[in-house]
C-alpha cells in the first residue's frame, strides 16, 4: 500500500512531479516550477532594498510554506525572521530550523494557545492580539510552559478585517499585555491587505499614508504611557516602499515578491507602468491534453492546482493564446491561430501565488532547462 | 452537547458518513431501477474507503480523472477503473501500461494523436486497452465535435492491435438530457454502420443525475459530487441541505464590529471556487448570515441580516459551494456519524494531479 502514504518512496508521476537532473520538458504536469535565477534575484533585490533603507524585513512564509525558501530569505536576503499565518505553519517551519517567527494573526483556540506557547521553548515567538480576553489566556499558557511570549497589538488601519481601532483601544490592550505575567508588549501590527492590490499608485500611497498616520498617532499615545514599540510591522509586496518611507514602520512583511503573480502585475508604479522590480519566478507547468476544436485547446491545469480568487492565470511569454476558464482538472485555452499541439508545454503565471502554492506538495526548481532541486512545501495544508 | 463542536482544531473538514452512505445507496437504487450501471467519480472524495463503499452498493467500478489517482485506488484494491482524461506524453503512457496490469482499465481519447500514443504504449501489452471516444455534446471542453469524427476515431482504435474500442463517453451540460442522447445515439448508429460494435455509452455529472435515464442508449452514469453534495447542488435543486455530507468547521477568531465576524477559514480550505453563488458557502448555524468574502486564512461574515451574534471561540460549520475542490485541500478528513465523531481518514489521493 505504498501509494497510499505519500511520505514513503518518491515515485515520479505518483507522488512527486520530477527528479533532480531531469530536463524541464520531462517534468510531470501539472507541476509548480520555480525559475531559480529569477527567484534568487528577487530575494537579493529585497535584501538590497532593506540594507539601503535601514529597515528590517520579516519575510511572510504564508506565500511559500517552505523551510528551504525561508532559510534562503534569511541567509541570502537579510530577513530577520519570518511571519506565519497559522500556528501549525510555524510549528512545521520551526521543526526545520527556523528560530524567529511571528504569527501575524490571532490565536484564540485554547489548544492552539497551548501549542503556540510550547513552541516558544524552541524559538522566538511573536503573536498578534485584538482582544482583552485573549491576553489572559495567553498569559496563563505562558506560565504553564514557563516561557515569555512577545505580543503585538493589531490595529485596523483601514483593512476592515481583524484589529482594534487605532488610538486608545490599542493603548488599553498594550497596557494590559505589559502588566500580564509571561507576556511582553513588543509593538504594533498594522498590515493593510487590500491596499496591496490597489492598482493606482497614488490611491495605494494614500491608503498607506493614512494607515501610517493612524499608527503614528497610536505610537505617540503608547510612548506617553511609557510603552515603546520594538516592532511596528506591516507592508506587503504592493506597498513596502511606502511603509519604508513612512518613518513609522520598522519591519516589512512581504511575501509574494519572491514569486510574483498575475494580479500583482496589474499594480501600477508612479509612471503608470506595471510594477516590474520583481520577476515572475513561479509557474504552473502544464501540458496541452486535448485540441478538438480548431481555436480551443485544453490543458491539464485546472482548479486543483491553483486558486483563481484573484483572477485566472496568464500564459507566460505568449500573447497569441489566452487561458479562458477552468474546471477541476481542465483549463480551457483560446488558440485563435491553432498553434498549439498535443503535449505542448506552457508556463502559467498564477492569478494568486499564495493559495496556488498551498495546493501543491513540491516546488520543482529549474535552471538552464534542468531540474536542479525539489523543495517540499513543508507547511502545505497546515491551516490549523 | 455533541462531540462535533469544541473537540477539534479548526479549520478542518468533517464528513458525515451516514449521510454519504445514504447518498451512495439512493443513487445506486436509482441506477438499478433504470437499468443503468453506476461508475462513480472518486475525484470528489479521493478516499479508498468510500470508493469501496460505492462498489459494495452496486457500482461496476469507479472513474478517476488522473493516473496517479487511479494508482492510489488500484493499490487500495479497486478492480475496475475508467480514466476520463486524455493520457498524453510518454512518461504517463508508461505508467498507464503498468497500471493496466493491476486492474480492469479503460481510458478515453478524442484525437488521433492521443490514440497513437496509447497504441504505441500498448502495442505489445498482454491484453488490449479499452478506449472510449470522448464526445463534446455541448459542454465545450474536451471531446470530438461531431458523429463523423467519432466514427473515424472508433475505426482507428479498432484497427490498433493493442486497443479495443469500447464506446462513447461524454461529460454533458445540465440541459435537456434527451439532446445528449440524440447526439450519442446518432454517433453510435453511424459507428455500428461501419461494422464496429459500440459497447458502452457513458454519461456523467451530478446536477443531471436523476435524469440520467433520459439519455437514450446510456449504459452507465458517472456521478461524483453526489457522494457529498454541496451548496451549489442545493441551489440547483438536486438535493436538500440535509443531504450535504461535507462541512468545513471554523472558529470565530475576531468580532471587530456588531455586523462583522471573522473566521479562521479562507481560500486555503474553502477555495476560491464560488460556482456562481453569492457567498462562499452556507453557514449551518445561521443560514441568514452571509459569508461574503474570503482572504487566504480569513473568512468575513456579514451579520447585517441576521440576529445571530457569535462569540470569539465559537465553532461553526459551513457547507461549501463546491465540495470536490475542498477535499483536495486537506490531508485528512474527520469522519462522523451524526453527532459521533469516529476518527480521521487520510485523503489518500489528495494532490495526486498527475
Amino acid at each position: 500500500m505504498n501509494a497510499i502514504n505519500k511520505h514513503t518512496t518518491p515515485v515520479v508521476g505518483l507522488n512527486i512531479p520530477a527528479e533532480i537532473g531531469m530536463a524541464e520538458e520531462d517534468i510531470c504536469t501539472p507541476a509548480l516550477i520555480v525559475d531559480l535565477d529569477a527567484f534568487e534575484n528577487n530575494v537579493k533585490l529585497m535584501g538590497n532594498f532593506i540594507n539601503k533603507n535601514g529597515i528590517r524585513h520579516r519575510a511572510h512564509a504564508k506565500t511559500h510554506k517552505s523551510a528551504d525558501i525561508a532559510r534562503y530569505q534569511i541567509e541570502q536576503g537579510g530577513a530577520c525572521g519570518i511571519c506565519c499565518q497559522k500556528v501549525s505553519e510555524a510549528e512545521a517551519l520551526v521543526a526545520e530550523g527556523i528560530t524567529d517567527v511571528m504569527i501575524s494573526n490571532q490565536v484564540v483556540d485554547p489548544r492552539k494557545i497551548d501549542r503556540l506557547t510550547a513552541l516558544a521553548v524552541q524559538a522566538r515567538v511573536i503573536v498578534c492580539i485584538d482582544d482583552a480576553g485573549n491576553i489572559d489566556a495567553l498569559s496563563a499558557a505562558a506560565g504553564t510552559h514557563n516561557v515569555e511570549i512577545e505580543c503585538l497589538v493589531e490595529i485596523d488601519c483601514g483593512a476592515g478585517r481583524c484589529g482594534v481601532r487605532p488610538g486608545l483601544p490599542a493603548v488599553q490592550l498594550a497596557k494590559k499585555i505589559a502588566s500580564s505575567k509571561g507576556l511582553i508588549f513588543s509593538g504594533l501590527q498594522a498590515y493593510h491587505g487590500p491596499a496591496q492590490h490597489v492598482h493606482d499608485y497614488s490611491d495605494r500611497k494614500a491608503k498607506i499614508d493614512e494607515a501610517a498616520s493612524k499608527v503614528s498617532e497610536t505610537v505617540d499615545l503608547l510612548n506617553a504611557e511609557g510603552l515603546s514599540c520594538e516592532i511596528i510591522g506591516g507592508a506587503g509586496t504592493g506597498t513596502y516602499y511606502f511603509e519604508s518611507a513612512s518613518n513609522v514602520y520598522n519591519e516589512l512583511q512581504c511575501g509574494s515578491y519572491i514569486f510574483m503573480d498575475a494580479d500583482y502585475q496589474r499594480v501600477l508604479d508612479e509612471e503608470q507602468n506595471y510594477i516590474s522590480e520583481f520577476e515572475n519566478s513561479l509557474f504552473i507547468y502544464t501540458s496541452i491534453m486535448s485540441h478538438t476544436k480548431p481555436d480551443i485547446a485544453i490543458c491539464d491545469a485546472g482548479l486543483k492546482v491553483q486558486s483563481v480568487d484573484s483572477g485566472l492565470p496568464v500564459v507566460f511569454g505568449r500573447d497569441d493564446i489566452t487561458y479562458l476558464r477552468c474546471a477541476d482538472e481542465h483549463g480551457v485555452i483560446a488558440d485563435p491561430k491553432g498553434v498549439l499541439k498535443l503535449n505542448d508545454k506552457l508556463k502559467l503565471i498564477p492569478g494568486h501565488c499564495d493559495p496556488t502554492c498551498n495546493a501543491h506538495d513540491w516546488y520543482v526548481g529549474v535552471r538552464n532547462g534542468k531540474v536542479e532541486c525539489l523543495w517540499p512545501i513543508t507547511a502545505r495544508g497546515m491551516g490549523l | 452537547m455533541t462531540t462535533i463542536y469544541g473537540q477539534r482544531e479548526t479549520p478542518c473538514v468533517l464528513v458525515d458518513f451516514d449521510v454519504a452512505e445514504a447518498n451512495i445507496d439512493k443513487f445506486a437504487t436509482y441506477c438499478k431501477s433504470k437499468g443503468i450501471a453506476s461508475r462513480p467519480h472518486i475525484k470528489t472524495h479521493k478516499l479508498p474507503v468510500l470508493a469501496h463503499r460505492q462498489v459494495t452498493a452496486g457500482a461496476i467500478g469507479i472513474t478517476c480523472q488522473k493516473i496517479s489517482e487511479a494508482e492510489v485506488m488500484a493499490d487500495a484494491g479497486i478492480k475496475d477503473i475508467l480514466i476520463t482524461y486524455n493520457i498524453v506524453g510518454e512518461a504517463k503512457l508508461k505508467r498507464l501500461l503498468e497500471l493496466s496490469a493491476r486492474c480492469e482499465l479503460s481510458v478515453v481519447a478524442d484525437s488521433k494523436t492521443v490514440i497513437e500514443g496509447l497504441a504505441q504504449a500498448f502495442a505489445s501489452a498482454d491484453k488490449p486497452l479499452d478506449v472510449l471516444v470522448e464526445c463534446d455534446t455541448g459542454a465545450g471542453r474536451c471531446g470530438v465535435q461531431n458523429a463523423e469524427q467519432a466514427v473515424e476515431l472508433a475505426t482507428i482504435i479498432n484497427d490498433k492491435p493493442g486497443l479495443m474500442f469500447n464506446g462513447l463517453m461524454t461529460y454533458p451540460l445540465n440541459v435537456d438530457q434527451s439532446e445528449i442522447g440524440d447526439w450519442l445515439v446518432d454517433a453510435k448508429q453511424k459507428i455500428e454502420m461501419t461494422g464496429v460494435s459500440c459497447g458502452q455509452i457513458s454519461s456523467g455529472g451530478s446536477p443531471n443525475m436523476w435524469r440520467a435515464h433520459e439519455v437514450e442508449g446510456v449504459t452507465e452514469h458517472r456521478a461524483g459530487t453526489y457522494v457529498y453534495y454541496d451548496y451549489s447542488m442545493v441551489s440547483y435543486g438536486v438535493c436538500e441541505i440535509t443531504d450535504c455530507a461535507l462541512t468545513v468547521m471554523a472558529t470565530i477568531v475576531s468580532r471587530p464590529t456588531d455586523d462583522r465576524a471573522i473566521i479562521d477559514a479562507g481560500t486555503k480550505i474553502l477555495t476560491s471556487d464560488q460556482l456562481g453563488q453569492k457567498g462562499f458557502g452556507h453557514i449551518l448555524e445561521a443560514p441568514d448570515a452571509w459569508l461574503k468574502e474570503l482572504n487566504e486564512e480569513h473568512g468575513i461574515i456579514d451579520l447585517c441580516n441576521t440576529n445571530w451574534q457569535p462569540k470569539i471561540g465559537d465553532q461553526i460549520r459551513i457547507i461549501p459551494n463546491h465540495a470536490c475542490v475542498v477535499s483536495n485541500m486537506v490531508d485528512a478528513i474527520w469522519v462522523h456519524r451524526g453527532d459521533d465523531v469516529i476518527g480521521q481518514e487520510p485523503v489518500a489521493a489528495r494532490g495526486h494531479v498527475w
